[in-house]
């Protein structure tokens, strides 16, 4: 397959009868010559992506148009010490990537995680491995501003497997390790808020719902939301069937905060789970050919779920309503027994690993497969 | 005439404008910007006034009554003066500040955009096009200005063709959104147009009229060839050659731009003829005056020509205006192919790399404006999604036959990567046990570690039952000790029971005994730190009860008709066994077969019994080399006596 970095759109009625035939053939090959995928490629594999929360402001010297276009972190996966961020623009007038070497920068070990803050100022990014550290995105450079680490007088730091960054109350990052706790820093203070021991083994995922509370998946296989007003009790939402299965991705719809959905090992299913009913599961969503490695809910719409995995599709569901009641129309019944279709597919040359959907611009969505990344549109 | 650029709304400053205005609907360009210096910043070029002749969007006008053209094009140029000062104020409140028939940005076309952001542009000397016209004191000519290096014009979106004259102590710079070569005549034209006085485009049209309007019905395709011809001739031939139009006319469809052009265009034509008489004269003179100085004797008739083209040029202006449309949209459009003012003032420009003053430029103007909305800025691309709609039967991509989530299971768990080479600040011993190098294989990573798990959970099991010694709590004296207490408990329980059975004479001693026994039997058992002190203590009593057999231990067993004692003692090879039963039938010959299943060889049995109570010795001997222990022996008889009743 040609590794080409940018397609420039054709007409619509090309991308049309190519869309067309394939649906024709009824086959699923890959479809690299999409003229609406833009496709980065990176001398390395890439696993964490972030997308910036939206355009920053037209203040910096460089032109007008790279300020306002998105911009992506893509956090290389190197299993040694050295590895690198790349930040890389989107010109839509090339409609090509546009990396940005001035803000590339070297990180220690893969990052696990990238996030930028909420707020497009300060352009801060976050990224964690050992430790959770702060980059500043300047104007010509990113710098170190900060570097959180979780180490006691021991000086043992206990690898992070992921964070999230609060959107309400943006000095938060709770981070998860697999040290089987969860710990809350405040970035402002640089200072821990409050650590939990969240599990009793590791602790893979962790996510924000509201301002104080925020829910962790774990290697015991259960998902357990904590409310920070009251550390002491956690509760259980969902336990993995067979006991002791890991689950390892967890994403809290931020439209409705009711539903949440988590992966579990080596399985092709998405589970959807609705707080308010826990233990029974609102969908699980079986039509992964392999297994699932990453989930995003849809930033604007509270019933639509992407998820990608191994067999390198890229799905998109949409959950109806009523399918938490569980009444009896026929569709319920059917999406009971065999489980919800998806309604949308893209299929990528090889396993997906990672999947993002831009909070800024609804309409794309970023996926990582070996070494390249693609920006899809929906 | 140099005109002081702070004086910009007064009158003086008028009749510059004018002036340009006259140069550049006379040649029909699309600007024309007198640079000069600044005052503020002595050495550098800087706006003075300008004139828009290009296309236009939206007229705003207070007056119901139509303006002349010339008139008209003041005004326009007047609005986006004004334009521009609100804009760079930056206040946000300008529109409300403005009034009504103000032009607000979504009003201007590409050109008037340019034309505008020109306003804040500055020269040093030699700087630019109009810099280096002014250092050098001679014009410049751009054509194919879009090809242009940025470094010698930065400004190729506004205009393809620039000419900057330096002239009257500033720069005059006029140019057009067409490609045209270089011409000296034009230059000339142009700055002898300059000395027009403020009724700029009168015609004396009734001197050449018949003949223009002739011309003019002249639909040429060679009109370009004329035009580009003429460039090349010299200035002489310019007057003998009828100047239709120096540039190319085509003839377009009609669109509804043009039209209302055209109607305008008509009325000021009517406008233009009842004009001007006054002045005629008056500039005519002047003119002559001035080209006389300059030696061109025929010039007059050239202008007096090009007077008359003053009325082609308005008649023919709806067609130039909307061929500059159509070629500024063609121009500007490649770059910029969706009106960048239609949506939120989101401007997508396709700017040079040295462009960043203009860049800059409009960046402020726009942000002073309407704050800019994030979702336009992927407007420009498809809107074809990349995701096909999914259907059942939809064949399998090929089949994923690796190991499933392998790059998210080594991000998770593995931690082989943090290992690897560089080590930071973690300790050696307090490596938590999950946490250990794996395979790449993952899934035998985790099995061993769930097994890793289980004996470690079973070890400290085991710890909490073994009193161990020391603080020692690795696995290794964890077992070691287990070992030695097990070996420490059978012994013990050996002894335990022998000691009982040796001292069955001993029952009233014993039975006191016992409770002081059971004490410190408990009290060994019972707390682990005495226990050093209680195994030396066992141990002691241990030897006691091998020894002298006093302070034996008692093993009642009850039964329901009387006491059962079973007392087996084993010296060397032979045993003695001492019963003391009920007696009851057959008890006997169990007893003797019993005891035969220990491989003994009775050698002398010895029974007596009184009161029902049978009374046995029985002296045997091991028959082969399989040795029962005491204990044993004596619960199997126990057992034996035991059920029959």
């Amino acid at each position: 397959m040609p590794m080409i970095s940018s397609n420039p759109p054709s007409g619509g009625n090309k991308a049309q009868q190519q869309q067309q035939q394939e649906e024709m053939e009824s086959s699923t090959q890959e479809s690299p010559l999409n003229p609406n995928a833009f496709t980065f490629d990176l001398p390395h594999p890439v696993y964490a992506m972030a997308f910036s929360p939206s355009p920053f402001a037209v203040a910096s010297s460089c032109s007008a148009v790279a300020a306002a276009s998105p911009r992506l972190a893509l956090g290389s996966f190197v299993e040694e010490y050295g590895n690198r961020v790349d930040v890389v623009a989107f010109d839509e007038d090339a409609l090509a990537f546009r990396p940005d070497p001035a803000l590339s920068f070297d990180h220690p070990y893969p990052p696990t995680k990238l996030m930028f803050h909420p707020s497009p100022l300060p352009p801060l990014l976050a990224s964690a491995s050992d430790s959770l550290r702060l980059w500043h995105l300047g104007p010509e450079t990113a710098e170190l501003r900060s570097v959180l680490d979780n180490s006691k007088s021991s000086g043992y730091c206990a690898p992070l497997t992921s964070f999230d960054w609060n959107d309400e109350e943006p000095r938060r990052i709770g981070t998860s390790s697999i040290d089987t706790t969860c710990t809350i820093w405040d970035v402002e203070r640089c200072a821990i808020e409050t650590q939990l021991i969240a599990h009793d083994k590791e602790v893979y995922d962790i996510a924000w719902g509201q301002a104080g509370v925020f829910a962790s998946v774990s290697a015991d296989g259960s998902v357990r939301i904590f409310d920070l007003r009251d550390k002491e009790h956690s509760t259980i939402v969902y336990e993995s069937p067979r006991p002791d299965t890991p689950l390892l991705r967890l994403a809290w719809n931020k439209v409705d905060r009711c539903y949440m959905a988590t992966t579990m090992m080596d399985s092709n299913r998405v589970v959807v789970l609705d707080i308010r009913s826990p233990a029974a599961p609102v969908a699980e969503l079986q039509r992964h050919r392999a297994s699932v490695n990453a989930i995003a809910w849809a930033p604007q719409a509270s019933r639509h779920i992407c998820s990608a995995g191994d067999d390198g599709q890229a799905l998109i569901w949409e959950l109806a309503a009523a399918a938490a009641a569980g009444g009896s129309s026929e569709a319920a019944i059917t999406a009971a027994l065999e489980g919800i279709d998806p309604i949308l597919v893209y299929t990528a040359g090889a396993e997906i690993n990672q999947l993002q959907w831009s909070a800024a611009h609804h309409d794309w969505v970023g996926i990582a497969f070996s070494n390249k990344v693609q920006l899809l549109r929906v | 005439m140099a005109v002081d650029p702070e004086m910009r709304d007064e009158l003086p400053e008028k009749p510059l404008r004018r002036q340009l205005a006259a140069t550049v609907r006379t040649i029909q360009w699309s600007y024309a910007i007198f640079w000069s210096t600044s005052a503020r910043q002595p050495g550098v070029l800087a706006w003075s006034d300008g004139y828009y002749n290009g296309d236009i969007k939206t007229r705003k006008t207070t007056q119901s009554v139509e303006l002349k053209a010339d008139q008209m094009g003041l005004q326009r140029s007047e609005q986006l003066r004004e334009l521009y000062e609100s804009l760079s104020a930056g206040d946000s409140n300008q529109q409300m500040r403005r009034p009504c028939a103000s032009l607000s940005p979504e009003d201007l076309t590409h050109t008037e955009w340019y034309y505008l952001v020109c306003m804040s542009f500055t020269f040093t000397l030699g700087q630019g096009l109009p810099g280096k016209a002014f250092a050098n004191n001679q014009h410049v000519w751009l054509s194919n200005a879009q090809f242009a290096d940025s470094r010698i014009f930065s400004r190729s979106l506004l205009a393809k063709t620039v000419a900057c004259i330096p002239f009257m102590g500033g720069v005059l710079e006029l140019g057009t959104t067409e490609s045209i070569l270089e011409d000296a005549a034009v230059v000339t034209q142009i700055t002898s147009f300059f000395w027009e006085l403020p009724l700029p485009v009168c015609s004396e049209q009734s001197m050449s009229s018949p003949q223009m309007a002739d011309d003019d019905d002249d639909d040429d395709d060679d009109v370009d060839d004329v035009g580009t011809s003429m460039a090349l001739e010299d200035q002489n031939l310019i007057t003998d050659h009828p100047i239709r139009c120096p540039f190319a006319l085509h003839s377009f469809a009609p669109s509804e731009q043009r039209e209302a052009v055209h109607d305008k265009a008509e009325e000021l034509h009517s406008d233009h003829r009842c004009d001007c008489s006054p002045g005629d004269s008056f500039q005519t003179q002047q003119l002559e005056d001035m080209l006389e100085t300059e030696g061109l004797n025929c010039v007059s008739q050239t202008q007096n020509r090009q007077f008359g083209d003053d009325e082609l040029i308005s008649l023919n202006s709806n067609k130039h205006a909307s061929m500059s449309v159509i070629r500024a949209s063609s121009a500007v459009g490649e770059r910029t192919r969706h009106p960048m003012l239609d949506n939120s003032k989101h401007v997508l420009l396709d700017l040079d790399a040295g462009d960043s003053h203009y860049a800059n430029t409009v960046a402020t103007i726009l942000r002073s404006s309407k704050p800019v909305r994030s979702v336009s800025c992927f407007l420009k691309v498809s809107r074809k999604s990349n995701f096909m709609v999914w259907r059942r039967g939809m064949t399998t991509p090929k089949p994923f036959t690796g190991a499933p989530q392998k790059l998210l299971k080594k991000m998770l768990m593995d931690g082989e990567w943090l290992r690897g080479g560089h080590q930071p600040k973690c300790q050696e011993g307090n490596e938590p046990k999950a946490w250990r190098l794996g395979e790449s294989g993952t899934g035998h990573v985790l099995s061993e570690r769930r097994s890793r798990e289980k004996l470690n959970e079973k070890f400290l099991v085991l710890q909490s039952l073994i009193p161990s010694v020391t603080k020692v709590v690795d696995k290794a004296s964890i077992l070691g000790d287990t070992i030695e207490y097990l070996k420490d408990m059978e012994r013990r329980v050996q002894e335990l029971e022998s000691c009982r059975e040796s001292s069955l004479e001993l029952d009233a001693k014993n039975r006191r005994k016992h409770p002081d026994v059971a004490e410190r039997t408990s009290d060994n058992y019972g707390s682990k730190e005495m226990m050093a002190n209680g195994r030396k203590s066992c141990s002691i009593k241990r030897k006691t009860c091998d020894a002298g057999e006093t302070e034996a231990e008692h093993h009642w067993v009850l039964s329901r008709d009387g006491p059962i004692d079973v007392i087996v003692t084993m010296k060397e090879e032979e045993v003695v066994v001492e019963i003391h039963c009920p007696w009851r039938e057959c008890l006997l010959l169990e007893i003797v077969e019993s005891v035969s299943n220990f491989h003994l060889d009775p050698l002398s049995v010895q029974s007596s019994t009184v009161d029902g109570v049978l009374a046995l010795i029985v002296k045997s001997k091991f028959r082969s080399a399989i040795v029962a222990s005491p204990g044993m022996i004596k619960r199997s008889l126990q057992r034996v006596i035991g059920k029959c009743l």
